[in-house]
């Protein structure tokens, strides 16, 4: 544990909701995770887990019709929940900032990429003049490995390719050595070969700054190399947050299983591919109980599932199971119907 | 960017002769004038040497080609009624119904866009609402009418305003208002609809991660985006505008090209309407080659293309 | 999902509650809109009825009779002592009567230009879209100066210019539908059959097209009335001593000082009819320009 103990960030029972044509629905439901200085906290899940709209509400960039209900997000001490738009803007782009996931609709089209970046220079740095905000446009463009920068700058966004684009924010987000950065699914939207590449620049940028960093994805391949830990996101609830290299090797919760065995799956030696049957719930649709139960081969005929787990921490981790599997197997006395990652594959492929 | 621009001003001299060539053949469309023209009682021989003497006895590709050539010396033709050239009369009138047309569409843009700014930037909804409620019923009612109310109120009612001819600055202000706020509740929905589209966008929520104030991200981030299509539509819109200035011009006896053409009308002096339809196709044109200029200067991806 | 979304609206901070929109309610509108209309539908259907009802007749003795003052001309006389709820009748009958047959001339073109360009697509489209491109350039008040210097002023030609001019909208939104539903199975299998193109789009893709269209050409109606008045406003339109709203506007407005009804009373049985249109058709068309925004992000 790193000598200054407070949490970088703190989010605490977060409530939110949105409105549809049928009332208020819960996107997050009583979210619960806490990120320590310089850690990498990855958070994994499915689209429409709700994984976004939290990162979306610890920014205060919630769209319209959606609002935070309840709970507690602490930033480093401060409950940003408790700030007007101006104190928070001071802390966004500055100590809290955030990258997001296609770089070409987040670069305003009809102004020059340079302008756009000195602009974030500028906002937390007033005494820095318009040439020396250039300046340092050019000194982050080549810190992130763009050729000839001082040229490039005054090229329009669509001129750039996406990896450039993605660089270029990263350098933008990072110019001020943030406490946090945020990075909602970076690499997603670029071609294979450039994420790496993508990947690296951020590792490079965090470690010159100590950032923290949270970084929301749904490749576990990215999660195993860069994550210090794990939390994984089901129908707005978190089901498990764990030490990266444990949940590999054991998931408690039974979804943690099934998503590994899914990736787990594609190197399997029949080939077959395996996805945990059936869909989430919508918001609307989520019932009193555990939101896994209708997918969930233990908890599917249990009583005790039809009944809302809490999430129970202890250390780092958590986990919000009635059953959470240990040593990836049931618990003490049951057997296992069939939850290792080879036996579901071959299930479905006899069905 | 100097091919766009000479692409453009090629499109736009071809839209010109275009409409001129219609014209053209349009006013031959009902044969020869001078039945129509000279009084009743006039002789056979009269209306064919009228007729000789604007050349309507020659074959219609000979009267073309004269056309043309008379094109190239700036003449669409001698009025059928006046013996001088067409254009001759509406040249005085010009600056009048200009005067007119322009004042109406800047003050009214200007204002929508000023007050769509303001509502975006302070989100009084209550603002946005009355303006548009109060705008469905300025455009509910056809021009001359709100004029004739307008002349009725200020001028007749209130003794105001004058509400006839020009007799000086004053006179502007009611035609001016009747057209600016057609124009401004036009332009007020558009580019609300136009601010309310980039709202939802991601270099907007990006703008405000990375800290930008509200008022900074509409005005700096939004808005040159906004008028991109603003402008497109302002471009197509001008016939209405030219359409409306007509009308007003009729309500409040403004001494611009309406009045004229709308003799030539009842006299049937075709040449001088279609004076009047060159120096409407040239207006049309040339203003859309501004908004075209303009929106290239804004969206780099038009020019850079 | 879908999210009401107010246009105006930023990203939520803190936790406050997003605001109610102000809406007007639905329905109050439409309610209005009836209420308007009626007293046009009254005038023009009820007064040819009435045993004052004489458009033509002029009395120079009673002329310029202000309204409600004698039975026999409930709204006065104009000039020439001819009555003015007779004419405001007369008036309101012949403009709707050439609106309708305006709009229906638009739709059948509209129409059909529009099926053909969004069914066969190719170069069609592109020559119908070129052609609807020039139609909005021009204003219809030039045009019908250029032609009616021509052809004289008339009715027919402003029918025949105006049923030529506003059908661009009907094709946008045939063309799309057609678009839409060409790939339909409903419209693939005849075709497989052996049905022709022609007798497919009769049969099979009007009928989806027309209930969608019948609407907005009703309220189309009252839109045209108002271009219309206009127009005979100039002296372009229905030529005296047919009366219409515009002209009487026109020929009242030299009066203005002395008996402003003559222009408030056909100005009123305008606005009735126009913006009664306006408030009933506010309930089945969509507020802006823009087309929709995107729902909230997960």
């Amino acid at each position: 544990m790193s000598a200054n103990d407070t949490p970088v960030l703190e989010v605490e029972n977060l409530v939110v909701a949105a409105d549809t044509a049928h009332g208020p629905v819960t996107l997050v439901d009583d979210v619960s995770f806490s990120v320590a200085p310089g850690e990498v906290l990855s958070l994994v899940g499915e689209s429409g887990s709700g994984k976004s709209i939290t990162m979306l509400a610890v920014m205060g960039l919630l769209p319209p019709g959606t609002w935070v209900a309840s709970g507690r997000i602490r930033f480093q001490g401060t409950d940003l929940l408790d700030l007007d738009e101006r104190a928070l803007n001071e802390l966004r782009g500055g100590r809290l900032a955030m990258v997001f996931q296609d770089p070409m609709t987040t670069l305003n089209p009809v102004r020059r990429v340079g302008s756009q970046l000195a602009e974030g220079v500028r906002l937390h740095d007033r005494s820095i003049g318009r040439a020396g905000a250039r300046r340092r446009v050019v000194e982050l463009l080549e810190s992130v490995g763009i050729p000839d920068p001082a040229a490039k700058a005054r090229d329009y966004p669509h001129q750039w390719s996406g990896g450039m684009r993605q660089r270029a924010l990263i350098a933008g987000a990072m110019a001020h050595d943030p406490a946090l950065l945020i990075a909602d699914e970076p690499t997603t939207a670029l071609d294979v070969t450039i994420q790496a590449q993508v990947m690296r620049v951020l590792a490079a940028s965090r470690a010159a700054s100590g950032s923290a960093m949270i970084l929301i994805t749904h490749d576990l391949g990215l999660v195993a190399q860069v994550a210090d830990r794990v939390a994984v996101m089901y129908s707005g609830r978190i089901v498990e947050t764990q030490d990266v290299y444990r949940i590999f090797d054991g998931p408690r919760h039974p979804y943690t299983a099934g998503l590994l065995a899914s990736v787990l799956s594609l190197e399997s030696a029949d080939g077959a591919a395996y996805a945990i049957p059936g869909q989430p719930p919508t918001p609307a649709g989520r019932g009193e109980g555990c939101p896994f139960q209708p997918r969930c081969d233990i908890g599917r005929d249990r009583e005790e599932c039809g009944a809302r787990p809490h999430l129970v921490s202890a250390g780092g981790s958590s986990i919000a199971c009635h059953f959470p599997l240990v040593d990836g197997s049931l618990p003490v006395g049951e057997p296992l119907p069939t939850i290792a990652p080879l036996a579901l594959a071959s299930e479905v492929k006899a069905s | 960017m100097p091919i766009y621009i000479a692409r453009k001003i090629g499109q736009a001299l071809v839209t010109v002769f275009a409409v001129l060539t219609i014209g053209f053949f349009l006013g031959r469309l009902s044969g020869k004038p001078g039945a129509l023209i000279l009084p009743e009682g006039a002789t056979q021989q009269e209306i064919d040497a009228f007729n000789a003497a604007l050349g309507f006895d020659k074959p219609l590709w000979q009267q073309y080609v004269d056309f043309l050539a008379g094109l190239f010396t700036g003449t669409v033709g001698d009025s059928y009624r006046q013996k001088v050239p067409a254009l001759d009369l509406l040249v005085d009138r010009i600056p009048a119904t200009f005067q007119l047309a322009i004042a109406s569409f800047a003050i009214g843009l200007g204002a929508a866009m000023l007050v769509a700014l303001l509502i975006f930037v302070t989100r009084w909804n209550w603002l946005r609402l009355a303006l548009l409620w109060l705008g469905s019923l300025r455009q509910a009612i056809p021009d001359f009418l709100f004029g004739v109310l307008l002349a009725f109120v200020f001028s007749v009612l209130l003794g105001w305003l004058p509400s006839l001819g020009n007799q000086g600055p004053q006179s502007l202000v009611l035609p001016v208002a009747c057209l600016a706020t057609a124009q401004f509740a036009l332009y007020l929905r558009l580019i609300g609809s136009a601010l309310g589209e980039q709202q939802g966008m991601d270099y907007v929520r990006a703008s405000y991660a990375k800290g930008q104030s509200h008022r900074s991200v509409v005005v700096a981030q939004m808005t040159p985006n906004a008028l991109v299509p603003v402008l497109t539509i302002a471009g197509l819109n001008l016939g209405g505008l030219l359409g409306g200035t007509v009308i007003v011009e009729a309500v409040f006896a403004w001494p611009g090209m309406g009045q004229v053409l709308l003799q030539a009308v009842n006299g049937r002096d075709f040449p001088v309407v279609l004076a009047g339809l060159a120096v409407v196709a040239v207006f049309f044109v040339l203003v859309n080659l501004i908004v075209d200029l303009i929106t290239a200067s804004i969206d780099p991806r038009v020019r850079l293309a | 999902m879908t999210v009401a979304v107010s246009r105006f609206a930023l990203p939520a901070l803190g936790r406050r509650r997003r605001p109610r929109t102000l809406r007007p309610s639905g329905t109050v509108p439409m309610y209005i809109g009836i209420g308007l209309l009626s007293s046009i539908v009254l005038l023009i259907v009820v007064v040819p009825f009435l045993p004052l009802y004489d458009p033509f007749g002029q009395d120079l003795v009673d002329a310029m009779m202000p309204p409600f003052v004698a039975a026999e001309h409930p709204l006065g006389t104009d000039s020439l002592g001819r009555d003015v709820l007779s004419r405001l009748s007369l008036a309101g009958l012949v403009s709707v009567g050439i609106a309708a047959t305006v709009v229906a001339i638009n739709f059948v073109i509209g129409v059909t230009l529009g099926l053909i360009a969004g069914y066969r697509g190719g170069l069609l489209d592109s020559g119908i879209g070129a052609l609807s491109d020039v139609q909005l350039a021009m204003p219809v008040v030039i045009l019908l100066i250029a032609l009616s210097a021509v052809f004289g002023p008339s009715t027919q030609l402003m029918v025949i210019t105006l049923g030529l001019t506003y059908w661009v909208g009907y094709a946008r939104v045939a063309r799309a539908l057609a678009m839409g539903l060409r790939d339909r199975d409903f419209v693939v299998s005849p075709l497989t059959q052996g049905g022709s193109h022609g007798r497919t789009v009769f049969t099979h893709v009007l009928p989806q097209v027309l209930p969608q269209m019948a609407v907005i050409a009703s309220f189309d109606i009252a839109v045209i009335v108002g271009i219309e008045s206009s127009l005979d406003y100039l002296g372009l339109g229905v030529q005296p001593p047919v009366p219409s709203w515009g002209a009487m506007i026109t020929e009242g407005q030299k009066y203005l000082q002395i008996n402003p009804w003559l222009v408030i009373l056909p100005g009123i049985a305008l606005f009735l009819l126009v913006a009664g249109m306006q408030f009933l058709s506010q309930r089945f068309t969509t507020e802006s320009v823009a087309p929709a925004r995107k729902g909230a992000r997960r």
